[in-house]
């Protein structure tokens, strides 16, 4: 996982977390994700994980990291 | 004794290597455990799986480290084992109930999941919390009535706990706990002869089948109700049936050794123990170390392969059969350093006391809430706690698929 960062259009110069992809049919509903960086993700009404912020702040990085090692069904990962 | 049979009633048991425990602390991985996980090799041991009946020794090999245990339940695949070993016996196995998710796979196992996750995600269980204090609150306040100054918690507290949580959730009368405790009991209980298991798996089945038709009928605000009528187009009549009886299954036993064990441990570790006190209590983080260091799901159901794979030196080829120490794998140095002990201190790890992959443990969540809140009221409400009985002599579950001791003697004032 890199640390790479990128402003996203609209947010210059603001360091962010790098692209979050969450796989939706792997997804097993563990909640681990939630544990790990509460301010990043949640799960919908069907308990699948969703992300609250497609744009977390870089304060979030070591958050993020720790939910994608969480994951039990390996469904997070970051865009290349 | 010999290395590798004993024997219970006359009966032969093969030895239980992914479930072996040091005799001496009755917590840690045994000796082969710890050999087979330091040659990082899967070796084959015996196992006996009480839910599906088979009688004389089984084998599977044995996944001991903690990163073969996440590759391996990370492979495409996988089929719980057993099943059609409990299709051979005479009489009804718990592993033939549609709904019952441990013993579901692919589509099938994703679309029961989904309906049990959406009601025990972890910010939907908060929503628990004002029912599981009043519970707690309730016993504890039973514990010293008329000038008690001792109690076994297991049958005081850390059982009737989680049992009037689940009598809550599944509209359920608490007069019939015992019968579903016993029944749900029996299905980890290597021990029990197979017929009895299978009683108690159609006693267990026939009870739910009525619970539900009457829900039915009669719709109210709890879960089992929700279950019944907001998936009648997910799910069958059966599946409906299968999943209550998974929660009755999965919420008593698990919750109530765990808690057990957990209470025992931080009374018999002064230094842990003083930690809690100055944090004012447990969170649902230090219930995570505790998960790790007890394991209390010792190992994970026999699986068999259906695609051949490889991971570092070993390989399996389609048609083999493991299960994973989990006990095992989150002692392992690689993952936890050398100080396998409870720390409380050292922040949450990703253990493997839920398991990991697809059938990672849906009830998690509730679990470690109604722990933590009935450690932390606990220990606020007895400062003075203190173990009163004999470590070795409090009924280790040494033959169980879910680790617990029978009985936790405490006592505190002048007790």
């Amino acid at each position: 996982m890199g640390s790479s960062r990128y402003p996203l259009p609209g947010v210059k110069g603001r360091p962010c977390v790098q692209r979050i992809i969450i796989d939706r049919e792997l997804c097993v509903m563990a909640g681990q994700c939630v544990i790990a960086a509460p301010e990043v993700f949640d799960q919908d009404d069907d308990g699948i994980a969703i992300l609250l912020d497609e744009n977390p702040p870089d304060s979030e990085q070591g958050n993020v990291n720790a939910a994608i090692d969480a994951c039990p069904a390996r469904a997070i990962w970051y865009d290349e | 004794m010999s290395a590798s049979q004993e024997t219970f009633d006359g009966r032969d048991l093969p030895v239980r290597l992914t479930i072996e425990r040091e005799q001496n602390d009755h917590i840690s991985p045994s000796e082969r455990l710890r050999e087979a996980r330091e040659s990082g090799e899967w070796r084959e041991f015996e196992f006996f799986d009480p839910m599906v009946g088979k009688s004389g020794a089984q084998s599977a090999r044995a996944v001991t480290r903690y990163a073969d245990a996440r590759e391996v339940l990370s492979q495409p695949g996988l089929v719980i084992g057993g099943l059609a070993d409990a299709a051979e016996q005479q009489g009804e196995s718990i592993a033939g109930q549609p709904g019952f998710l441990v013993f579901l796979e692919g589509e099938e196992h994703r679309r029961v999941k989904a309906v049990l996750s959406r009601h025990f995600g972890v910010k939907r269980v908060q929503g628990m919390r004002p029912e599981i204090e009043r519970i707690a609150d309730k016993l504890l306040d039973d514990l010293p009535a008329d000038g008690a100054t001792s109690a076994d918690l297991y049958s005081a507290f850390f059982l009737p706990l989680p049992t009037l949580v689940v009598c809550y959730l599944m509209g359920v009368p608490y007069e019939d706990a015992h019968d579903l405790e016993y029944w749900s009991g029996l299905q980890t209980d290597i021990t029990a002869p197979t017929e009895e298991v299978q009683a108690g798996a159609v006693a267990l089945r026939e009870y739910t089948a009525a619970l539900v038709s009457r829900v039915k009928a009669n719709p109210g605000g709890d879960l089992m109700s929700a279950l019944v009528h907001d998936y009648i187009d997910t799910l069958s009549d059966e599946e409906v049936v299968g999943v209550a009886m998974n929660i009755f299954a999965a919420a008593l036993d698990t919750t109530s050794r765990f808690g057990t064990l957990s209470t025992l441990t931080l009374l018999r570790n002064p230094e842990q123990l003083a930690y809690v006190r100055e944090q004012g209590g447990l969170s649902e983080p230090d219930m995570d170390e505790l998960l790790r260091f007890l394991s209390p799901a010792t190992s994970t159901m026999q699986r068999y392969v259906t695609e051949d794979f490889t991971v570092g030196q070993n390989s399996m080829k389609k048609g083999e059969r493991f299960m994973v120490s989990l006990l095992a794998a989150n002692w392992d140095p690689e993952f936890i350093g050398d100080n396998p002990g409870l720390d409380l201190r050292r922040g949450r790890k990703s253990h493997l006391a839920f398991s990991y992959g697809t059938h990672t443990c849906a009830g998690q969540h509730l679990a470690r809430l109604e722990l933590s809140i009935a450690l932390t009221k606990l220990f606020q409400r007895f400062p003075d706690l203190r173990f009163d009985g004999d470590y070795h002599d409090l009924g280790w579950m040494d033959n169980d698929l879910i680790y617990g001791i029978k009985s936790l003697p405490v006592a505190w004032g002048e007790g």
